[in-house]
Parts: C-alpha cells; sequence; structure tokens
C-alpha cells in the first residue's frame, strides 16, 4: 500500500504543530510514506529544514502551504512548478505585507489571482449545508485542480462524515484526498501539542476544556493504518500519490540565484573576477612584484572557485565593500571564505592569509557543499548607508533581510509551560530564575532542589518534563541583525516577505541556516563600533599630525605595540580589553600577529571547557613539551596531527582545527565533520551533537589515541557548540587588536578621543577611558562652552609628550542634543563672555542651557556651575520673532546680588559624575579615603608592594561584575579608586554568603587574599562589606545650611541630636551619585 | 530595582503583592474613626501616608492642643498605629514637620518658622526636579529659602511645566501661612439602610408585615435613584430586652421588585422571635448590583425574570443547597462535562458545547458498568453484549468517537471508544470500550498498556 502524507502542520504553524519538521521527516520514512508535504499556516518558515531532512534520509518532500482565509476558508495549496512556487510566495507576501507582523490577511480573491499552476484541496470545516456547491463553485473560480480533504478523527461519526464528503465530492466532481491532519509525529506529542495550544491562547490547562485535544490520533499513520481506515475510499488513497506525482517542484530550484549586477554585460561573473583579482594582487605588493607563492594560491584559489560557480558571490561582496570604501566607510570581511587572497586582493579583508597560514582549503573545498562565507563589518555609525546602497542598487524587491528565528529556551519555557500548568507566579520566578543566563538547556533537578522545590512533585515534574521539550520549539521570527539576501528572480518569488516589527522594515521567513542550506546569496552587512572608533582616529591622525594611516598600511609586527600588551594595558583596545583577556596577555605576551590571533580565540568558551587554555599556555612558555598525539603507527603517519596543530603547540584552539582533528584522527568523511561542525554552530537545540561524541572519541581511541585527550576535544567541540569561533574571525579580530593596539600605544590622545565619540562600545565606560588617558599622559581637558564641539576633539600642545591635549566634547553631557551643540559651534565666532551672551547668540532652548551650566562647562566664562546655574534660571526662551533676532542688548533690570553657598569640592565631583558619568576633578574615593585608611583598606596602588598570599583590603567602585558561564559560578569584580583599578574573584560559596553585597553594592569593600601569577593580580574574597551609603557623605559633606541665616545652631542640634530621618539618607539614594556598573552575565 | 533584581540579591526574599486599594480603604477607614476629633478630615489621594484634620475649634473639647495629640496618639497605638504626629497652624507646615521631624509636635505659628528652616526643601512637596535644581544651587533647606529676595526667586522658578506656575512660591507661601491650601473633607459612604422606631413594641405578624412594606417601599426609592438592584437583603429586628432578630435573603439577580423581595421575606418571617416585641426594625441592603432602568415590554427579560424569581422563592423556601442545576463545563470527558450548581450561581449557559461533537446520551450513569461484549477486533463496534445478566443483539452501531484521558489528572486512565449502538428491542446505548487494540506498526503512549485487552462499559441511553 502506497500513501503520500499531504496535510501536515509542524511546529512552524506556530504554536500550533508540536513536532519540528525533522521529526516528521524522519517518523514518515520510518514508516515507509512515500512523500510528505508540510503543510503550515500561511507561511513557508519550515519548509526549508523539512526539505533538508527529507534530502538526508531520503523522503520524497513537497513544499506547500495551508492557506487559512480570511473568509474562514482553508485550502491546501501544493504548487506543481518553479513558476507555481513563485506564485505562492508572491501570495503569501501580499497576505503578510498587509496584516500585523505575524499575521497574513488573504482573501479568496487574492488565491484566484495566484492559482494557476497550483492543486488545491479544500478543508471542509462542516458537512452542514451545501458542500458540493461550495466545491463547484471554487473550482470554477479557482480554474486549477481542486481535491477534498478527509481525514478519519475518531470523532464518533467519521463514517457517516467521509460518507457525506465522498458524496458531495461525487456531485461536484472533484476527488476525494485521504490525509491524517497531522499535529505531531507520534502521539506522544499530543500533550505538548495541548500545553501549546493553552500558551496560545493564555488558558490554564484545567480551565482549557474544548481547546485541548479529545484524543491523539493526530500523529503520522503507517500506511496499511491509512488504508485500513480509508478502505472504503481507495482512491481517496491513490489521489495522494497522483498529487505527489504531479508536484515535480523542488526547492533544490532555488540554488544560485545570484544578482548579475556588479559584473559588466561583454565578461562572465568569473573572468570578471580573474580579472580584477590579477590586477589588484599587484596593488597589495607595492614594494615589489607580488610573490610567486602568493601569484600561485590566487591561481588555485580562482580554479576552485571556477569549479564551484562562485564568482558571482565574490563580486558582490566586492561591490559592496567597494561602495563603502568610496564612501570612506572602514569595512572589513570575516568568515570562512573571507581569508582567502582573493578577498585580500579585492581589499574586503586586510589579513594576507598566506602570512597567517590561513589555508583556503580549510574554508571552500570541493566536499562542501555551502556556499563560501563572508560577513563584513562595517562601522557601526554608517552601517544604514551601506544597507540603504544595496537597496537602492538591488532594489526592495530582491535584497531582504533574512529572519532568525527566535526558539524557546529553558527560561521561556518553564515560564510559560508553568503557567499553562496552573504554577503560581512567585514558583515559576523562583524556577526560571534558577537557570542563569538564557542559553541554558534544561533545569537540572539539583537546581530544582535548590530553589526549594520537591523535583518529584508530579505537577513540578511535568512542567519541567514539558518545559525541556519545547525548549526549541520556533516561537516567532524576528529580523536578523544584517544577514541580506541578494537574488537575481525578485525575493518574493523565492521566499514569502513579511513585515518587522520595526516600522518600513520587511523580513523573509528564512533565516541563515536555511539560505545556507539552498545556497541562496547571503551578505552579513554588519556593524561594529571599533571600525568607527578606527576610521575616526585615521582622521584625526591625518588633521593633526599629517600622516595617513589605513588599517593595512599601519606598521607592521611593531614591538612597542606587543610590549604595551604584556603589561595588560589594554584598555579600549578591540577583543582583548576584558577582565579575562587582560590576565591572559601577561601569560600569553604576543610576539608576533598569530599570537594575536591565538589570543583573541582562546579566552572563549571552546577552549576553556576543553581544557586547553593551560596545556597551551604551559607549552607556549617552555615548560612543558610540545608533543603530538600519534595514532597507532598501523593506521595513520605518526605526524598527522602536527599538520593540523602545529601552529598552536599541539593543542587544539580553533574550530577548523576541531574538524580538521574529526577527519584526520576521528576518521569521519568530511562530509560527516560538515554535519558535526552544523550541529554544533546552529541547531544547538536539537542535542544532535551527542550521536556525534560515541562517533568522534570510539573513532580516535580505535585508532589509538589516549582516551582523555579525546574526550578533551570533543569537550571541546561541545564548547564550540555555544560560541563557534573559527580561526578566521579569530585572525580578522585580531587585525583591528593590532590595529586598536598600535594607536593606544602611538597616539593615545587620538586613540582616547576616537573611542570617546564613537561610544556606546567596548568593555568600559567613558570614565575608564580617560582615565586610562590620563595614565598615559594625555592632558584632559574639561568640556567648556568656548572650546568644546559635539565630538571630543584634540587641541595643541607642543611640549607634551604627544603633543596633543584632548578636550572633551559635548556629546558627553547628558541630555544635550548633538543639534544644539551644532548650533552653539556655529553661533561661536568669538568667545561667549557669559551665559545671557551665550543665550541671545545661540538661541539656544534655556533647558539645553541649564544642562551644560550643570555639567559645569562655564568656566571659561569665569562662573563655576552653581553660579551658572543660577544664571540660566533667570533666562527666559524668547520666541523667534523677526524683530528680536538681531537684538543682543541686555533689557532686563539689574537683580539684586545673591551669595550662593560655595560648592565644596566633592558635590562637584558628584554633580560631575551625574552629568559626565566622569570627574576631571578628584575620584570621588579621595573624599573618602580618610575613612577607608581607618579600616585598614589599601590604596590599589599599593596592592603592587604586597607580597602574593598577603590578606588585604580595598575599597572602590564597583565598575564590572560579570558572571561567565564557563566559570561554573565564579564572579569576577573589578573595583576603581583614585589610585587605580584591582579585580577580584569571588569563588561560588563567598558569593553566596555575601550575595546582596556582591550584587547590589556599588561602593565595595573586599577584605581577601592577594594572589599573583606570571604579573597578574587578584584579590580572592574572603568577606565583603556594601557600603554604598558612604557615598551618601560626598554630598551631605558639603551640605552646610547652618550658614544661610543664623540658623546655625538649629541645624546643628538637627544634624547631631537626632536621628536621620527621611532627610534623603536612604540607600536607594546613592543609585544617582556614581554611574552604574556594566554588568555581564 | 525590579522584583526580578530583588530576588537574584535575595534569593528566598518573601513576596507579598501590594494591596494599594485594599491600603486607601483602609486609610479611609481610619479616616472615618478619625472624624471623632473634627468632622474636617481627609484623605488625599496623591498623598497616601497621610491623613489630615482640621481641628480649629475642637481641640477644646480634648483639653487643648496638646492633649488631642497625645489621645489621638494613644489610641492610635492602642490598635497598634504607629503614628507620625505634627500639629501647626497651617497644612503645609505640619505635613512638613509630620514628614521630617521624628517625633509628635505641636507647633505655635511663632516657633513655626524657626522649625521648618532646617527642614530639607523636599518637605515642600515640590516635585523631583524642582528639588533636585535646588540642591544644586545649594538651596537645601527651606531656610535658605526664606531669605532669598522673592523677585529672584520668582524668576528662576517659574516652572517649565506651565502648571507648575510658581510652585515654589505658592509652596513657599503656604508654608508661612501666607496663603491658602485648599481642603477636600471627607464624604461619609451611602449605607442603604431603613429603620423604624415603634412607640409601643410591636410583636403581631401583620404589625411587622406592614412596617417591612413601608420599610421596602423607601429602600426601594433610594436604590432606584442610585440605580442599584438587591442581591442580599438583611432584615433586623431590635427585641425590647435587647435580643437582635435577622433575617437574611439572597437572589439570583439584582432585583428591585418590591412584591418579589417582600414575598422573600415573608417566607421567613416565622422564623423572627418577636416574644416581648421589637421596639426597631431595620432593613439594609446588605449587597446591591447595578441595576439600570428596564425598557418596558422585553419579553424575554420578563421571561428570565420569572424563572429567577421563582428559583429565589425555592431556595428561600427549602435552603440553598437544595436547588442545584445542570451546568455545562468545557471538557471532553463526558462524566466531568456538566456539574451541579446552587441556583444563586452564575451563568447556566449550555452554549459553549462545540458544535461538532457528536451526540451525547440524554441519561449518563453515575458509574459506568461493565459489560461483556463480542466485537470485531481491532475496531468494530460490538455485535452482541450481555448488561444487567440480558443478552442483547445490536441491530445499528456508529463509532468509535475517540476520547483520551485527560492527561494532566492522574487516575490511570485509558482512552475511550464511545460507539453508539441501537439494540433489537429498541434500546439506544452509549457504550465504550477501555484501551486499544495494539495496531501494527502503530506506536502509542506508554499510557496505553497495551498488554491489559480492553474492557467494555455501559454509560449512558438515549431516548
Amino acid at each position: 500500500m502506497e500513501y503520500a502524507e499531504l496535510q501536515v502542520s509542524s511546529n512552524f504553524s506556530f504554536l500550533r504543530g508540536a513536532s519540528h519538521p525533522k521529526e516528521l521527516v524522519i517518523t514518515a520514512k520510518a514508516l515507509g510514506i512515500k512523500a510528505i508535504a508540510l503543510t503550515d499556516r500561511n507561511t513557508l518558515a519550515g519548509t526549508v529544514r523539512a526539505h533538508v531532512a527529507a534530502d538526508q534520509h531520503g523522503l520524497d518532500y513537497i513544499p506547500a502551504c495551508r492557506l487559512d482565509l480570511m473568509c474562514g476558508r482553508s485550502l491546501l495549496a501544493y504548487p506543481t512548478d518553479r513558476a507555481a512556487y513563485g506564485r505562492l510566495t508572491e501570495l503569501l507576501t501580499i497576505g503578510n505585507r498587509r496584516a500585523e507582523k505575524g499575521q497574513c490577511h488573504l482573501a479568496l480573491e487574492d488565491v484566484e489571482a495566484f492559482a494557476k499552476g497550483h492543486i488545491f484541496t479544500l478543508l471542509p470545516q462542516t458537512i452542514v449545508g451545501d458542500l458540493a456547491g461550495e466545491l463547484l463553485q471554487l473550482k470554477e473560480r479557482l480554474a486549477a485542480p481542486l481535491y477534498l480533504a478527509a481525514s478519519y478523527g475518531y470523532q464518533g461519526e467519521d463514517k457517516t462524515r467521509l460518507a457525506m464528503l465522498a458524496h458531495a465530492a461525487a456531485c461536484a466532481g472533484v476527488p476525494l484526498l485521504a490525509t491524517g491532519n497531522i499535529l505531531f509525529h507520534h502521539p506522544e506529542r499530543r500533550i505538548l501539542a495541548d500545553i501549546v495550544a493553552c500558551i496560545r491562547e493564555h488558558q490554564r490547562i484545567d480551565e482549557a476544556g474544548y481547546l485541548v485535544s479529545a484524543n491523539e490520533e493526530r500523529f503520522l499513520k503507517p500506511p496499511e493504518e491509512m488504508a485500513r481506515l480509508f478502505a472504503d475510499y481507495p482512491e481517496a488513497l491513490k489521489n495522494t500519490l497522483v498529487i505527489k506525482e504531479a508536484c515535480q517542484f523542488s526547492l533544490d530550484e532555488l540554488r544560485y540565484n545570484y544578482p548579475h549586477e556588479p559584473v559588466p554585460d561583454n565578461l562572465s561573473p568569473q573572468a570578471h573576477l580573474e580579472n580584477l583579482a590579477q590586477e589588484m594582487i599587484k596593488g597589495r605588493f607595492e614594494d615589489g612584484p607580488v610573490p610567486e607563492e602568493i601569484l600561485q594560491t590566487l591561481e588555485h584559489e580562482l580554479d576552485v572557485v571556477k569549479r564551484k560557480d562562485y564568482a558571482p558571490y565574490f563580486l558582490t561582496v566586492y561591490d559592496i565593500v567597494n561602495f563603502a570604501r568610496r564612501k570612506g566607510i572602514l569595512c572589513q570581511g570575516r568568515g570562512s571564505a573571507a581569508n582567502s587572497l582573493i578577498c585580500f586582493a579585492l581589499g574586503i579583508t586586510d589579513v594576507n592569509p598566506v602570512e597567517v597560514k590561513l589555508l583556503f582549503e580549510r574554508f571552500v573545498s570541493d566536499a562542501r557543499k555551502e556556499p563560501p562565507d563572508i560577513d563584513v563589518d562595517f562601522e557601526h555609525e554608517r552601517r544604514e548607508e551601506v544597507i540603504q546602497y544595496i537597496y537602492g542598487k538591488y532594489g526592495r524587491h530582491r535584497a531582504g533581510l533574512a529572519a532568525t528565528l527566535i526558539t524557546y529556551r529553558a527560561r521561556s519555557a518553564v515560564r510559560e509551560v508553568g503557567k499553562v500548568m496552573g504554577l503560581s507566579e512567585d514558583t515559576l520566578g523562583a524556577l526560571a530564575g534558577t537557570v542563569w543566563g538564557s542559553y541554558g538547556r534544561s533545569i537540572p533537578d539539583e537546581q530544582v532542589k535548590e530553589a526549594g522545590f520537591n523535583p518529584a512533585d508530579r505537577c513540578l515534574r511535568q512542567t519541567l518534563d514539558l518545559a525541556h521539550e519545547l525548549v526549541g520549539f520556533p516561537r516567532h521570527l524576528s529580523q536578523h541583525v544584517g544577514g541580506f539576501v541578494l537574488t537575481e528572480t525578485p525575493l518574493h518569488e523565492v521566499v514569502p516577505i513579511q513585515n518587522a516589527a520595526m516600522k518600513d522594515r520587511t523580513v523573509i521567513e528564512w533565516n541563515k541556516d536555511d539560505l545556507d542550506a539552498l545556497n541562496i546569496l547571503k551578505v552579513d552587512v554588519l556593524s561594529l563600533g571599533m571600525l568607527t572608533c578606527l576610521r575616526k582616529a585615521f582622521d584625526m591622525i591625518r588633521s593633526h599630525y599629517g600622516m595617513a594611516y589605513t588599517i593595512h598600511t599601519l606598521p607592521k609586527e611593531d614591538m612597542d605595540t606587543y610590549h604595551m600588551t604584556w603589561k595588560a594595558d589594554t584598555i579600549g583596545v578591540f577583543q582583548i580589553e576584558s577582565r579575562a583577556q587582560m590576565s591572559m596577555l601577561p601569560r600569553l605576551r604576543p610576539k608576533v600577529f598569530y599570537d594575536l590571533v591565538v589570543q583573541v580565540a582562546i579566552v572563549r568558551p571552546g577552549p576553556i571547557q576543553g581544557n586547553m587554555v593551560h596545556p597551551y599556555l604551559q607549552r607556549r612558555q617552555g615548560k612543558e613539551r610540545i608533543d603530538f598525539p600519534s595514532p597507532d603507527s598501523r593506521f595513520g603517519h605518526k605526524d598527522e596531527l602536527k599538520e593540523v596543530l602545529g601552529q598552536t603547540c599541539g593543542v587544539p584552539l580553533f574550530q577548523e582545527q576541531a574538524m580538521r582533528i574529526a577527519i584526520v584522527a576521528a576518521g569521519f568523511k568530511p562530509n560527516e565533520a560538515d554535519e558535526l561542525r552544523r550541529s554544533m554552530a546552529s541547531f544547538r537545540n536539537h542535542g544532535t551533537i551527542h550521536k556525534f561524541e560515541e562517533k568522534f572519541i570510539g573513532g580516535m581511541t580505535s585508532r589509538g589515541y589516549e582516551r582523555e585527550f579525546s574526550e578533551r576535544c570533543f569537550n571541546q567541540i561541545k564548547g564550540f557548540a555555544d560560541y563557534g569561533f573559527p580561526e578566521s574571525h579569530a585572525a580578522a579580530f585580531a587585525m583591528l587588536a593590532y590595529a586598536s593596539a598600535w594607536l593606544k600605544c602611538h597616539y593615545p590622545s587620538v586613540f582616547a578621543a576616537a573611542l570617546l565619540n564613537s561610544q556606546p562600545m567596548g568593555f568600559y565606560a567613558p570614565a575608564q577611558i580617560v582615565r586610562d588617558a590620563r595614565e598615559h599622559d594625555v592632558e584632559v581637558r574639561a568640556v567648556d562652552v568656548n572650546h568644546s564641539n559635539w565630538d571630543c576633539t584634540l587641541e595643541q600642545l607642543p611640549d607634551s609628550r604627544w603633543g596633543t591635549a584632548l578636550r572633551l566634547g559635548i556629546r558627553l553631557v547628558k541630555g544635550v542634543r548633538e543639534d544644539s551643540s551644532k548650533a552653539l559651534e556655529a553661533a561661536r565666532l568669538r568667545p561667549f563672555v557669559d551665559v545671557e551672551d551665550l543665550h541671545t547668540r545661540t538661541r539656544l532652548p534655556v533647558s539645553q542651557i541649564e544642562k551644560l551650566a550643570e555639567a559645569d562647562c562655564f568656566r571659561s566664562c569665569g562662573v563655576d556651575r552653581r553660579q551658572a546655574l543660577w544664571q540660566v534660571r533667570s533666562l527666559v526662551d524668547t520666541p523667534d520673532l523677526p524683530l528680536f533676532e538681531h537684538a543682543e542688548t541686555r533689557c532686563r533690570g539689574k537683580e539684586p546680588a545673591v551669595a550662593l553657598p560655595t560648592m565644596p569640592l566633592s558635590e562637584h565631583v558628584v554633580n560631575d559624575y551625574q552629568t559626565l558619568r566622569l570627574s576631571l576633578k578628584a575620584h570621588p574615593l579621595s573624599f573618602l579615603r580618610h575613612g577607608f585608611d581607618k579600616i585598614g583598606a589599601i590604596p590599589h596602588a599599593c596592592l603592587g608592594e604586597k607580597k602574593n598570599g598577603d590578606r588585604v583590603t580595598v575599597a572602590g567602585l564597583v565598575l564590572v561584575r560579570q558572571r561567565p558561564g564557563t566559570a561554573s559560578g565564579v564572579i569576577f569584580i573589578t573595583l576603581e579608586d583614585e589610585t587605580g583599578v584591582s579585580n577580584a574573584v569571588v569563588w561560588k560559596q563567598v558569593f553566596e554568603d555575601n550575595r546582596a553585597a556582591v550584587m547590589k553594592a556599588r561602593l565595595l569593600v573586599i577584605e581577601g587574599k592577594l594572589q599573583r601569577e606570571d604579573g597578574v593580580t587578584h584579590i580572592i574574597a574572603k568577606r565583603m562589606k556594601d557600603a554604598s551609603t558612604e557615598l551618601l557623605r560626598l554630598s551631605k559633606d558639603g551640605e552646610q545650611p547652618a550658614e544661610v541665616d543664623g540658623f546655625k545652631a538649629e541645624a546643628d542640634k538637627m544634624n547631631n541630636g537626632l536621628p536621620p530621618y527621611r532627610s534623603g539618607g536612604h540607600p536607594r539614594n546613592v543609585k544617582g551619585l556614581v554611574p552604574k556598573s556594566r554588568d555581564f552575565h | 530595582m525590579t522584583l526580578a533584581e530583588a530576588r537574584m540579591v535575595l534569593p528566598d526574599l518573601q513576596v507579598e503583592a501590594a494591596t494599594s486599594d485594599i491600603d486607601a480603604a483602609k486609610r479611609q477607614e481610619l479616616a472615618r474613626w478619625l472624624v471623632r476629633y473634627t468632622p474636617l478630615t481627609a484623605c488625599d489621594a496623591n498623598d497616601t501616608d497621610s491623613i489630615l484634620l482640621d481641628v480649629t475649634g475642637c481641640t477644646h473639647l480634648f483639653g487643648g492642643e496638646k492633649a488631642t495629640l497625645t489621645d489621638i496618639q494613644q489610641r492610635l497605638e492602642a490598635v497598634g498605629i504607629t503614628p507620625q504626629l505634627a500639629l501647626a497652624e497651617n497644612r503645609a507646615a505640619a505635613w512638613a514637620l509630620s514628614h521630617f521631624r521624628p517625633g509628635s509636635i505641636s507647633v505655635s505659628a511663632v516657633e513655626s518658622k524657626q522649625l521648618l528652616s532646617p527642614l530639607p526643601v523636599s518637605a515642600l512637596r515640590l516635585d523631583k526636579a524642582t528639588e533636585v535644581k535646588l540642591v544644586r544651587l545649594g538651596l537645601k533647606t527651606i531656610g535658605s529659602l526664606f531669605s532669598l529676595p522673592r523677585s529672584t526667586l520668582a524668576q528662576r522658578f517659574r516652572g517649565q511645566p506651565k502648571k507648575q506656575v510658581t510652585a515654589l512660591l505658592e509652596r513657599l507661601d503656604q508654608i508661612l501661612g501666607r496663603s491658602d491650601e485648599p481642603f477636600s473633607p471627607l464624604v461619609p459612604v451611602p449605607s442603604w439602610s431603613v429603620r423604624q422606631v415603634f412607640s409601643e413594641p410591636v410583636m403581631h405578624l401583620p404589625m411587622i408585615e406592614m412596617a417591612i412594606q413601608k420599610l421596602l417601599g423607601q429602600l426601594i426609592e433610594m436604590l432606584a435613584k442610585a440605580q442599584l438592584g438587591i442581591r442580599r437583603l438583611g432584615l433586623y429586628g431590635f427585641r425590647v430586652d435587647g435580643g437582635v432578630q435577622q433575617i437574611i435573603i439572597g437572589t439570583n439577580r439584582p432585583s428591585r421588585d418590591s412584591k418579589h423581595l417582600q414575598r422573600l421575606l415573608l417566607e421567613k418571617l416565622d422564623q423572627l422571635e418577636a416574644e416581648f416585641g421589637f421596639d426597631l426594625l431595620q432593613l439594609n441592603a446588605e449587597e446591591t448590583e447595578s441595576l439600570p432602568p428596564v425598557q418596558c415590554g422585553d419579553i424575554k427579560a420578563k421571561q428570565h425574570q420569572s424563572v429567577s424569581e421563582l428559583l429565589d422563592r425555592l431556595t428561600v423556601r427549602l435552603g440553598p443547597a437544595a436547588i442545584r442545576c445542570l451546568q455545562h463545563r468545557p471538557s471532553h470527558m463526558p462524566e466531568r462535562a456538566q456539574a451541579f450548581v446552587t441556583a444563586h450561581a452564575k451563568s447556566l449557559g449550555w452554549d459553549s458545547v462545540p458544535a461538532h461533537q457528536s451526540l451525547r446520551p440524554l441519561r449518563l450513569l453515575t458509574r459506568p458498568e461493565l459489560i461483556d461484549v463480542l466485537a470485531e477486533i481491532p475496531e468494530g463496534a460490538p455485535r452482541r453484549f450481555r448488561w444487567r445478566r440480558v443478552e442483547r443483539r445490536v441491530v445499528k452501531a456508529d463509532g468509535p468517537e475517540r476520547i483520551a484521558p485527560e492527561w494532566w489528572v492522574d487516575e490511570g486512565d485509558k482512552t475511550r471508544n464511545y460507539y453508539r449502538i441501537e439494540t433489537e428491542g429498541g434500546t439506544r446505548f452509549w457504550l465504550f470500550r477501555s484501551g486499544l487494540y495494539p495496531l501494527p506498526r502503530v506506536q502509542r503512549t506508554s499510557m496505553e498498556d497495551s498488554s491489559a485487552s480492553p474492557t467494555w462499559y455501559v454509560h449512558g441511553f438515549f431516548a
């Protein structure tokens, strides 16, 4: 008996279906079903996944869709050829575009217009009424083959129902089609189907009533079972095969749909690419002829590209990058194919792959089926220009943003399932709270117990199990950060397009994995703050120092720069500025560019979870012999791994190396390794990775490797699953790290200015960047209405070490808008003499001037913050009448003089922090030092005099709190005082004992043990105290109401005699005093 | 700080939902009690932690200002409330002192300025922005403002949002008693209660009935103005010997029909024990619901009304537990698809039964009864079965309707297959088979233990 299942809803019918497309495909194949059609509700979002799975398992797959119309009718549509498929996607696009996000509004008229080439099936809603008439009418209107679906739902009167359907179909001359009306692949999933239905309708399960299913019959049934149910209607079964035969369209036909724009008409893309590459490579070697080795490699690469027909892809990326170059937008490519000589020649990347020994084959080869991958980073402030260029060049109908599939994660799953199961808000909060970070997979029993619940409780157990099952289910589609899809034919004929949550943005229904699987051209147009920073820095060097640099032309392998990194002096440097990176730098001591590549990649979950960091450092420092594990001589050459791991001292650090090990040492076939990579890179929720574990470790051990080594290798692969970090990306990042480190080393004033002008970005707040600059002998000058522009600028200072001083920009002042600043700059033909002068000449709103006064920007007018503010308060916004436009004379009478109390320095500092987030006057803690001396807390600068193992106490503002997922509950805290910055490590137990202090203190006192290793100093915290209320004294000490008018005695009594009572002394008032720490989980 | 953040800091934090409405109600209650000190008592909705008393001309009743304060303090402390009291010459000063100066205090007009001076400017009840501005200017206490020229202040604190024109000066004037602050005293809540006092105690039913009729008329008139209807009505008889008798009646839907309500009361009137007679009768509408006037001639409403009035009468006569209705509950399980509810429960609709659900029997057995069945495996309808020792031959059958157990209720149930059966005699049964026969290559959930063979039951009868 043969049968094709043509009505299947997967979990891409969001919150309706309860099985992944893959599960459905695999089950269908196992049951011997001939073909399967995924008919999700008004969407094709899941179709590629089903297609890929069907391809893998050798099942025929029919792309199709269920159309739920606004009139209440439901039709199944099966496109028979490419043209019909294009009509289907266009139809869905129309429906999506006229509805709000996630909805699709279609009328029968729309379907009529796009009906050609389809086979339709009507899903009867009811058997009451004139079904035959309805069928006749539909048949005529659609003018396409029409079937009537019949399924056996065990609803009591199925036989009668089937008979009536058959009768109506016969009367209308419409064939009957047997379907399973599938909602899940296995009966067990009925429960999950009920849960998602309740989530959809916001119902509790015990109140859901008829929302839940009566039975579990909507699972995939074997053909013989279908034959038994439809024994009286064998033709209904046969019709499934008739449709299957008629639908010959496959999604594979969408492959290689490259735009032709970048290619001149008279040339083939390949020829054009070859010409370009060979011409432009010369530009890369200005000093002399291009080395023979390079030319050969280039030749070889071009040859591979030719065989794979990838030329249009490279040309498209080149075109986009070229546009950015013309506009002076800094950009850099990364990703597998980006590290090719072709890209180097075309200027897509500045990393010379030959120098870094990145082999092209590792990224693009005949064995790999995927298209090459190039992500291009652009300056974050100007990426929009690039996006607009792409839209302009290819048109909105051929360029679109890829989708990101938002799936359930442990936390969200527990929340939603728990709500359906009727758990209380508290319980859910506590349960979900046990998952730290949102990538958790499931909640282990110990954690449940820790949260104070009994994991054996039936309802709780069910909730947890169901939540676990729900993890990985698609929830909705969202917009990818910058993945652009470009096609030759109109995009809406390839994939349905829908509205994004953002206005005027549209998104396609497929995500990047889907696009990869179909070989559809995708360019990631990403934004990177550091590129903005570098471009700004290069501009400033050009104007102030007369030197023209680009990333490519910076002096290479500069030892001063490397020495700087050895001291972990890397605040603001791309990628290697985090605490973890900083603590690694003095140990790793980069000497050449490749060391930076390693440095960037090593502080990642992959190498850390794989326990690769320590061995690598040991070997690098020569404390351990570098050897290469070998297989048993019967199985392979003893140096087989040396090839793979030679560059990294025999320790696998990169994703690619893990892949090579799989192939070379574990005996994976290239396509298997590919699958392994894919399972770790993308579909991380599917848990497919575990099936590779056995094969991998088994493969290695059977070939004579030590089990321990193979397990470590595989652990590393698992680490990559969460944060894949390939060498190609590391190389691109290392390039930027080098460039930014070089700038910091040689032009610290420029670098600080550029960093400040590119905020928000990076790891540190402006306060730390400024502090760092000052520590490097950069003179930093305060924001001032007579000197500052919107951006931070450089001022000539010939006698100083760096030749320039850094003038902070108005952008740092909270609440002042860029246009106000620009107006101020424009009006500043001669200096402003006072507040009123500024007001009459700039005509800025008083509120904006007030912001400037609050930030103490009027010092050059001879007034401090308080006086300036007093003056500003008397200003009045005047309407822009032509008569007053040139009236710069003052017309108000003289005011009585008022003596305001002077603002003490500590209060100035607090106000600086409130308005600028930094202060050049002093560090807040310098005012509290006296108190810290009393409790024995030493300044951070003195930590250097202490010995390893000494007990120390320090106090400081909390800059950063970090709880990396890889560090098993350890928390890292960075503190700052007036003398420096220090790092503390809080072990899990200490954290639990001091939880409140660790989590909410702004000013923290830490008592602990000093630990120094390889020049890296840490404090291992033992005890902690939240001293945040101390900060209140900064403004309170200055509070001297006594000086006003002779109320002194009374005020003193107030302060001394009585307990503090609601005088602003509540800890929550500390909040405004210093900026919040940056916390990373 | 959000709750989630707080939980991270203190994982075992006890959380109670805020009950601002209850708090407000309690504050109202407290304010009403404080009316004993002055009729001018107020609860400002924007100032949730204070109650305001204008005691001008009242304090001598309690022995002077100080004594009044002490009295209030003692009485409140006795019931577990710790008040923070201040008595001053004006509302603004009293507010500032009570909120920013510990301990109860009574201040004369002379002392007032001096005591207010050291208080922070936030005691002026300014908006946050103005307060921050003042502090930035170094004007941190009320006293520092007293000393500044009025014109200077006026110019600098015009107030950005237009409505706060000279808000600062206005507050200053108020606290110094230079200008008045409007005050809206508490208005007592209306109570739906009428009473009649008798000069001679009444003890005979006709007399009481007449009184009830009159009281009811008054009450209904009051309620009609407020567009309310009675859901619960209480009659209280105060006896000359000090005892109180009561009758409470409820209604199915809000009512203002005096005839109907009187009838309900009269049903229970014999429960009153008058003994030596009542000298006071009181009628309270204890629970009311909105009841707008209805258009005359609404026949449907009329019908509803007569049914509900019948239910009311039956309930009054037989007790609330005696009258029950079958109510539909949405569930696939037949025995859970309906439930008995008392007549006073809301909504009796059967409209939510899905249209596609196949027929349900007229009578459902409380407990399905086990039967012997001869049927075709795996899913055939019964051919013959024996129920209550009688062999029955099936002539017509339809089914199965498959109903799986509700998985969130753990009862070890199995999937049921229901059949509609007509036997030779014309009786129509609703039978089901519990459990499924295994089918080739069809997997089932672990709940369906296929090793035990299915059993058959009778569950109901059709007409």
